[in-house]
C-alpha cells in the first residue's frame, strides 16, 4: 500500500517542482546563469593553470631532454673541449652538448636548440634502426644537409604554423641579424605541444647562427648513481653538475603561488554564486509557500520537502553546470594565453603555449558548482521543511524568522571575520592559510550584511525619513521588509564590489610602488643595452669614448647574467658606478659600511624577494658558482626590487670580474651634465650610438618607465580579467535578487496603482529601492574592499611573491566601484520597474 | 620518449622520410661501400705506393675507410676468447667542399666525417657473444685518425701507439685492453694493394693487412676479467666505392695456421648466387712472403647454417679447398651466434680450422659474412 502512495506523492512533488521552474524561467535562468558562470570561471582558471603548468613542465623537459643530470657553466658558457674530454678521456657516452638561443621567425620568438644528433643516440639509449653513416645518396643527403649546411629541423606542427615545407629556405632573425637557413626536415613529435616553438639545429649551425663559437651552454647526461661523484670530482672549476629532476621541481615551484592566486580568485566567483543560489532558492520557497503549505497539509513530510528543494536546485545546477563547463573550456583557451604570458614574464620563458584539456579540471569545476548549489539550497530548503504547514502558508513567518536571526548572523559574522583577522596575524602562515583567513573574513562580512543593511535603512529613515515623499519612504521600508532577499542581493553585490575594490587597490598600489621604485632605481638619463645578453657586449671603445666625453656626466656600467647558486639559477647584476650601487631609499636593511665592503669584501646585496623566499638577511651568506669554483659571498644588505620574483643579486663590477672570466658589459647608463637641455642631449648621444644599432638598443628613463609599466600591466591582465568576471556573476546575482523582490510585490504595486499612484511614480519607487540597495552595497563594499586589499598586499602577495607593496589609496578604484554598484543596481531594477509601471491593477489584484 | 629523440631518429632513420626500396632495409655493411655519389672523391683505380706509418693514418680524399682488428686469445686458465674491433670513417663531403664549408662556418663542430665503431667479444667457452657500437661526428676531436703516432679513436675507444699499439675498448658489458706487437710486416693485398672488388674501374679499394700480431692484455666478459695472450689480425682498407650493384655482400676469412702461415680469402657474393670473379685472397708464409690467391684457387662449400633473428642464414661451417696446395679444411664457428645485431647487421666471429680429412685442429681465424637478401 505504501509503495504506490509514495510513488504518487513523489511524482506529485516533482510535477509541482517542474511547474514552478517552468513558470519562472527568469528566476531559474538567472540562478542557472550564476552557477554556469561560476563553474565556468573555476573550470577556466583550472584548465588555464593546468595547461600553463604542463607547458612549463614540457618546456623544461624539452630543454633537458629527459637527462638525469646536467653540467652547467658560468655566464660565458662551457668550453666545448670539456665535452670532447668528457667523451674521449672519461668515456661518458650518455652525454650530449646543448646550446640555446632565441630566434625570431616571422615575428614569432622561438627557442633554438643546438645539439649533436650523434650524441643523442647514446644519451637516449636507442638502438637506431638505421645508420647515419649510410652513404646511399638518398640516405646521406639529409644528414649531410643537417651537419654541414645552415639548416634546421622543426616539428610538423611548428612548420605548419610557420607555413614552411621541407627543403624550403627561410630567414631567422637573431638579435637583429638575419640569417637564412634551410628546413632540412620536419618530424612528427610524440608530443606535438612540447616540440612547438622549438627550432632544432646541429651544433655547428647553432653556433654559427648565435655567433657563439667554442662554447656550449650545458651538457646533458644520463648518469648511473655511481658515476655522479667521480664526475663531480673531475669537473673543472667553474662547472657544476646538477640533478635535472630537482632543478625542474624547483623551477616549477616558483610559479605555484601565482597559480594559487588565480584559483583563489575563481573560488571567490563561486562564493558570489553561492549567495545567488541561496537568494534564488529562498525566493522560490517564498513564492511557492502556498503550494508547499498545501503539500505539507497533504502529508508530505519535512524531509521530503527538503529533498524536493535540494533536488530542484541540483537539477538546475547540473544542467547549467554542464553549460558552465563548456563555457569554462572555451574561456580557458583565452586565459591560458594570459597565464602562460605572465609565467614567461615573471619566471621562465615558455615556448610551449599548448592548450591542454584536463578532464579533472572540468570535473573539479562541475563538482564544486554542484556542491555549492547543494549547500546553498540547504538553508532555504531547511527553512521550507521545518515550518509547520500553516506557517509555510504565511510569508511573514519567513521574514520574521529572518529578522529574529539577524543579530545572531551579525554576531556570527563578526566572530568569523575576527577569527580570520587573527589568523592573518599568524606570523609563519602559508599561502593557503592566508586565503583561508581571507575566506573567513569574506564569509563573516557577508553574514553581517543583512543586519547592517537593516541598520543603515533604519538610520536613513531616522535621519531623512520625514523629508522623503511617501513613495521613497515606501521604497526604503520595502528593503527592510524583504530583508531575506534584499539582504542577500546586497551581500552578493557588496562582495563583488569589495573584490573589485580589493584587487583594484592592490594592483593600483603595486603599480604605484613600482613607479616610485622605478624613479628611485633608474639612475641616469639614457640606458643603453645589448640586444642579446648571452652573446653581445657593449663595445669597449664606445664605453671609453663615452666615459671621456664631455657630454657624459656619469657613466654606469652593468653586466646582467644568470649564475648558479645553492638556490638554483639566479640573476646577477654586476655594476661599476661612480655613485652608490643602490640608492638609500631602496635599501631595506644593510650591514654597516656596506658600500665599501661591497667593493672590498666578497659581498653581495640581495633583492627583497630572494631574502623573503630563502629567509636570508644581511649577515648571512650565499654560495655562487664562479669560474674558479664555488665561492661563498656574504649578504651585505637587502634592497627593494620588482624586476624578478625569483630574486636578484647585486655585486660590484670589480668583484665580479675577479671571480668570473667574463669581460662582457651588457648595459650602460649615462647621466647628462647639469644645465644641458634633455632633448638636445638625447639627440646628440643617440647620434653617436647609431653605428652600433645592430647590437645595441637605447631608451630614455621615460622610455624604460613606459616599457616597465607596460610589462607590469601585461602581467596583471589575467587578474583584471578575473576581476571583471566576478563582477559579471555579481550582476547576475543582483538582477536575479531584485527581480525576485519586485515580482513578488506585484500585488502591492497593483494596490498602489488602484489607490491612484501613477505608473511613473511606481517606477520611481522601484528604482529608488534598487538604487538604494546598490548604494548600501557600495558603501559596505568600501571597508571590506580596503580590508581585502590590505590582506592581498600584506599577506597574499607577500607569501606568494615576497614583494613589499606600499598601500596607495587609489581613489578612482573606489569611485569606479561606487558607480558600478549603484549603476548595476539601477540596471537590475529597470525591468521590474518597467513591469510594475505597466501593471494592470485589476490583474495584479486578482490573486488577492 | 623524449623530444629530441624525434630528431635523432629522423637523422638516423634517414630512409624513413625518403623513398624506400626493399634492398635498403635493413641496412647492411655492404651498402656502406656501394652508392653512386662519388664525385669529388678520389678513386682506387691504379696501384699506389704504400708508406708506413703514414698509411696507417687516414685518407680523407676517399669516402670510406676502416681500421679493423680481429683476434683469437687464450686466457691463463685455458679459456678461449675471440674479439673484433672496427673503426669506420665515412666522409660527409669531398675534401675540397669540406674546406670551403669551414671557411663559411668556423664552428669546430662542422665535421667532415661521421664515424662508427663496432666491438665484440666472443667467449668460446660458454658461447657468450657481447657486442657494442659507437657513433660520432669527427669534430671537435670526438673521433678521428692520425698516422704518427697512430691514433684512431671514437669517444674513449681507441687504437694508438707508435711501435707497439694499444687497443682500448671499454663497454658496459665487456672490455678489451690489449698491447699489440706485429709479428709480420704489412702485406699489400690484391694487385700491390689495389683490391678490385667490382667490375667497373674504381670499384676497388686500397687494402693492406698485418696478418699476425702478438696480443697480450686483459679482456673483461661481464664481470670476469681474463689475462689473455694470442694473435690478432689487422686489416686496413679505404675506398670511395667498392661493390657493384649486383653484389649482395661477402664472406671473408682471415685464417692463422699453427705452422705460421696466414691466409685471407674473400668471396664476393652475387645476387644471382655464385661467387663474383673478383673474389680473391692471399697467402702469407711464415717468413712474410705474400702470394695472391684468385677465385679459381679456392673452393668454398657451405655445410651448416645458423639463422639470424631477422631470417638471414649464415654459414657457420665451411669446407675450404686450396687447389694450389691440395689442402682441405673444415672451418667451423665454435659459437654459432656471433651475429652483430647492430645498426649495421652482419655475422662476424671466431672460427677454428680443422685439417681434412683427419679433423685435426690446425689453426684459428675470423670469419665475416654480410648478407642483403633474406635468402642468404
Amino acid at each position: 500500500m505504501t509503495m504506490p502512495m509514495s510513488l504518487k506523492s513523489v511524482s506529485l512533488l516533482h510535477r509541482s517542482s517542474w511547474g514552478y521552474l517552468r513558470r519562472h524561467p527568469w528566476q531559474t535562468g538567472l540562478m542557472g546563469l550564476g552557477i554556469a558562470l561560476a563553474v565556468a570561471m573555476v573550470v577556466a582558471v583550472d584548465v588555464a593553470n593546468a595547461s600553463a603548468r604542463r607547458a612549463f613542465a614540457l618546456t623544461l623537459e624539452s630543454v633537458t631532454a629527459g637527462a638525469s643530470h646536467q653540467i652547467l657553466g658560468g655566464p660565458s658558457g662551457i668550453d666545448e673541449r670539456i665535452y670532447t674530454s668528457l667523451r674521449t678521456d672519461l668515456g661518458f657516452r650518455s652525454s650530449a652538448p646543448v646550446i640555446r638561443g632565441r630566434v625570431r621567425v616571422q615575428g614569432r620568438t622561438l627557442i633554438l636548440l643546438g645539439t649533436d644528433p650523434f650524441s643523442e643516440v647514446a644519451l637516449n639509449g636507442v638502438q637506431p634502426d638505421s645508420l647515419a653513416l649510410a652513404d646511399a645518396k638518398v640516405r646521406i643527403n639529409p644528414i649531410r644537409v643537417l651537419l654541414q649546411q645552415p639548416s634546421v629541423v622543426l616539428s610538423q606542427q611548428t612548420a605548419q604554423q610557420l607555413g614552411l615545407k621541407s627543403s624550403e629556405s627561410f630567414n631567422l632573425d637573431i638579435d637583429g641579424a638575419i640569417k637564412s637557413v634551410v628546413l632540412a626536415a620536419t618530424f612528427e613529435a610524440d608530443n606535438a605541444a612540447a616540440a612547438e616553438g622549438l627550432v632544432f639545429a646541429d651544433m655547428s649551425t647553432a653556433q654559427w647562427l648565435l655567433g657563439r663559437f667554442g662554447v656550449i651552454d650545458s651538457i646533458d647526461l644520463h648518469l648511473q648513481n655511481d658515476e655522479v661523484e667521480p664526475l663531480r670530482e673531475w669537473l673543472p672549476a667553474g662547472l657544476t653538475l646538477i640533478d635535472t629532476g630537482n632543478r625542474q621541481q624547483r623551477l616549477m615551484q616558483m610559479s605555484a603561488a601565482f597559480h594559487h592566486n588565480l584559483t583563489a580568485m575563481s573560488l571567490l566567483a563561486l562564493l558570489v554564486a553561492a549567495l545567488l543560489i541561496v537568494n534564488t532558492v529562498t525566493f522560490s520557497v517564498l513564492k511557492r509557500r502556498t503550494s508547499l503549505g498545501i503539500l505539507r497539509s497533504l502529508g508530505v513530510t519535512r524531509s521530503e520537502l527538503i529533498r524536493l528543494i535540494c533536488i530542484e536546485t541540483l537539477i538546475v545546477a547540473v544542467v547549467f553546470g554542464v553549460l558552465g563547463c563548456a563555457f569554462g573550456v572555451a574561456l580557458g583557451q583565452v586565459l591560458v594565453r594570459f597565464v602562460s604570458g605572465t609565467i614567461s614574464d615573471l619566471y621562465f620563458h615558455l615556448h610551449v603555449t599548448a592548450f591542454l584539456l584536463d578532464y579533472r579540471s572540468i570535473a573539479k569545476g562541475f563538482v564544486l558548482g554542484l556542491g555549492t548549489a547543494f549547500i546553498s539550497s540547504l538553508v532555504p530548503a531547511w527553512e521550507a521543511g521545518k515550518s509547520l504547514p500553516v506557517q509555510v502558508l504565511q510569508r511573514s513567518v519567513v521574514e520574521s524568522g529572518w529578522h529574529r536571526r539577524l543579530p545572531w548572523m551579525l554576531l556570527f559574522g563578526a566572530v568569523l571575520a575576527a577569527l580570520g583577522s587573527a589568523w592573518l596575524q599568524w606570523p609563519s602562515g602559508s599561502l593557503w592559510g592566508g586565503f583561508a583567513a581571507l575566506g573567513l573574513q569574506v564569509v563573516g562580512f557577508c553574514l553581517c550584511i543583512p543586519a547592517l543593511l537593516m541598520l543603515l535603512v533604519k538610520l536613513i529613515m531616522a535621519v531623512f525619513g520625514y523629508g522623503f515623499g511617501i513613495s521613497t519612504r515606501m521604497a526604503v521600508r520595502g528593503i527592510a521588509r524583504g530583508v531575506s532577499r534584499s539582504g542577500l542581493a546586497v551581500a552578493a553585490l557588496a562582495l563583488a564590489l569589495s573584490v573589485t575594490v580589493g584587487v583594484g587597490v592592490m594592483i593600483g598600489s603595486f603599480r604605484q610602488t613600482v613607479i616610485h621604485w622605478l624613479e628611485q632605481s633608474l639612475q641616469g638619463d639614457m640606458h643603453i643595452s645589448v640586444r642579446n645578453r648571452n652573446t653581445q657586449s657593449v663595445p669597449a671603445d664606445l664605453i671609453d669614448d663615452l666615459r671621456h666625453s664631455a657630454e657624459v656626466f656619469q657613466l654606469r656600467q652593468i653586466r646582467r647574467t644568470l649564475v648558479e647558486t645553492q638556490f638554483g639559477p639566479l640573476r646577477l647584476m654586476a655594476v661599476a658606478s661612480p655613485t652608490p650601487l643602490v640608492t638609500p631609499e631602496l635599501i631595506m636593511a644593510s650591514e654597516a659600511n656596506w658600500q665599501t665592503r661591497l667593493q672590498e669584501d666578497e659581498g653581495v646585496m640581495i633583492s627583497e624577494t630572494l631574502a623573503y623566499h630563502r629567509s636570508l638577511s644581511s649577515g648571512d651568506s650565499i654560495t655562487l658558482l664562479t669560474d674558479v669554483g664555488e665561492k661563498t659571498f656574504s649578504v651585505l644588505g637587502v634592497f627593494y626590487d620588482y624586476t624578478s620574483s625569483r630574486g636578484l643579486l647585486l655585486m660590484d663590477d670589480q668583484v665580479y670580474r675577479q671571480w668570473w672570466r667574463d669581460q662582457r658589459v651588457t648595459a650602460i647608463s649615462l647621466s647628462r651634465p647639469p644645465n644641458v637641455s634633455a632633448e638636445l642631449w638625447h639627440q646628440r648621444v643617440a647620434e653617436r650610438l647609431v653605428p652600433y644599432s645592430e647590437t645595441l638598443q637605447w631608451h630614455s628613463s621615460e622610455g624604460i618607465r613606459t616599457l616597465s609599466l607596460a610589462l607590469f600591466d601585461r602581467t596583471f591582465t589575467i587578474t583584471q580579467a578575473l576581476r571583471l568576471l566576478v563582477i559579471v556573476v555579481a550582476m547576475v546575482a543582483i538582477i536575479s535578487a531584485l527581480l525576485a523582490l519586485q515580482l513578488e510585490r506585484q500585488q502591492q504595486y497593483a494596490l498602489l496603482r488602484a489607490m491612484g499612484m501613477k505608473p511613473g511614480q511606481l517606477m520611481a519607487m522601484v528604482l529608488t529601492e534598487t538604487g538604494l540597495m546598490g548604494l548600501v552595497a557600495a558603501l559596505l563594499a568600501m571597508p571590506m574592499g580596503v580590508v581585502m586589499a590590505d590582506v592581498l598586499i600584506d599577506v597574499i602577495n607577500r607569501r606568494s611573491f615576497g614583494w613589499s607593496i606600499q598601500f596607495y589609496w587609489a581613489w578612482e578604484t573606489f569611485l569606479q566601484a561606487f558607480a558600478l554598484g549603484i549603476l548595476s543596481a539601477l540596471v537590475a531594477g529597470l525591468y521590474p520597474a518597467w513591469r510594475a509601471a505597466r501593471l494592470q491593477p485589476a490583474n495584479g489584484l486578482r490573486e488577492q | 620518449m623524449c623530444l629530441r629523440l624525434g630528431l635523432i631518429l629522423l637523422v638516423l632513420c634517414l630512409t624513413g622520410c625518403v623513398e624506400k626500396t626493399p634492398r635498403q632495409d635493413p641496412l647492411q655493411l655492404g651498402q656502406l661501400l656501394g652508392g653512386s655519389d662519388v664525385s669529388g672523391y678520389d678513386r682506387a683505380t691504379t696501384p699506389r705506393v704504400f708508406e708506413f706509418p703514414r698509411d696507417h693514418g687516414p685518407h680523407p680524399a676517399f669516402r670510406n675507410e676502416w681500421w679493423y682488428l680481429t683476434g683469437n686469445l687464450v686466457a691463463k686458465d685455458g679459456h678461449r676468447l675471440g674479439y673484433q674491433v672496427t673503426f669506420f670513417r665515412n666522409a660527409l663531403s669531398p675534401i675540397e667542399e669540406a674546406q670551403s664549408l669551414k671557411q663559411q662556418n668556423p664552428s669546430q663542430w662542422l665535421s667532415d666525417s661521421a664515424w662508427m665503431a663496432h666491438a665484440a667479444v666472443s667467449d668460446l667457452g660458454d658461447g657468450q657473444h657481447l657486442y657494442g657500437q659507437r657513433f660520432s661526428r669527427s669534430s671537435p676531436g670526438l673521433a678521428g685518425a692520425q698516422a704518427n703516432p697512430l691514433r684512431v679513436w671514437l669517444d674513449d675507444w681507441s687504437l694508438s701507439g707508435q711501435k707497439h699499439w694499444q687497443l682500448k675498448v671499454i663497454d658496459r658489458n665487456f672490455a678489451i685492453e690489449l698491447d699489440l706487437r706485429s709479428a709480420k710486416p704489412p702485406v699489400l693485398q690484391g694487385n700491390k694493394g689495389l683490391s678490385q672488388k667490382g667490375r667497373a674501374p674504381g670499384n676497388a679499394s686500397y687494402y693492406y693487412s698485418i696478418t699476425r700480431i702478438h696480443s697480450r692484455g686483459k679482456v673483461r666478459v661481464g664481470d670476469v676479467v681474463y689475462e689473455v695472450d694470442g694473435l690478432s689480425w689487422f686489416d686496413r682498407e679505404w675506398s670511395t666505392s667498392a661493390l657493384d650493384d649486383d653484389m649482395e655482400g661477402w664472406d671473408w676469412f682471415a685464417l692463422q695456421f699453427d705452422d705460421g702461415r696466414d691466409l685471407m680469402y674473400y668471396q664476393l657474393r652475387e645476387f644471382t648466387g655464385g661467387a663474383h670473379p673478383n673474389s680473391q685472397g692471399g697467402r702469407v708464409a711464415a717468413n712474410g712472403q705474400y702470394e695472391l690467391l684468385s677465385r679459381n684457387d679456392i673452393d668454398l662449400v657451405e655445410l651448416d647454417h645458423w639463422r639470424a633473428p631477422n631470417g638471414f642464414d649464415y654459414a657457420v661451417r665451411w669446407r675450404m679447398s686450396d687447389r694450389t696446395t691440395g689442402e682441405q679444411w673444415l672451418i667451423e664457428a665454435p659459437v654459432r651466434n656471433q651475429y652483430m645485431d647492430l645498426a649495421v647487421k652482419y655475422w662476424e666471429g671466431a672460427v677454428v680450422i680443422y685439417e681434412l680429412p683427419n679433423r685435426k685442429p690446425v689453426g684459428r681465424g675470423y670469419l665475416e659474412m654480410t648478407r642483403i637478401n633474406p635468402e642468404g
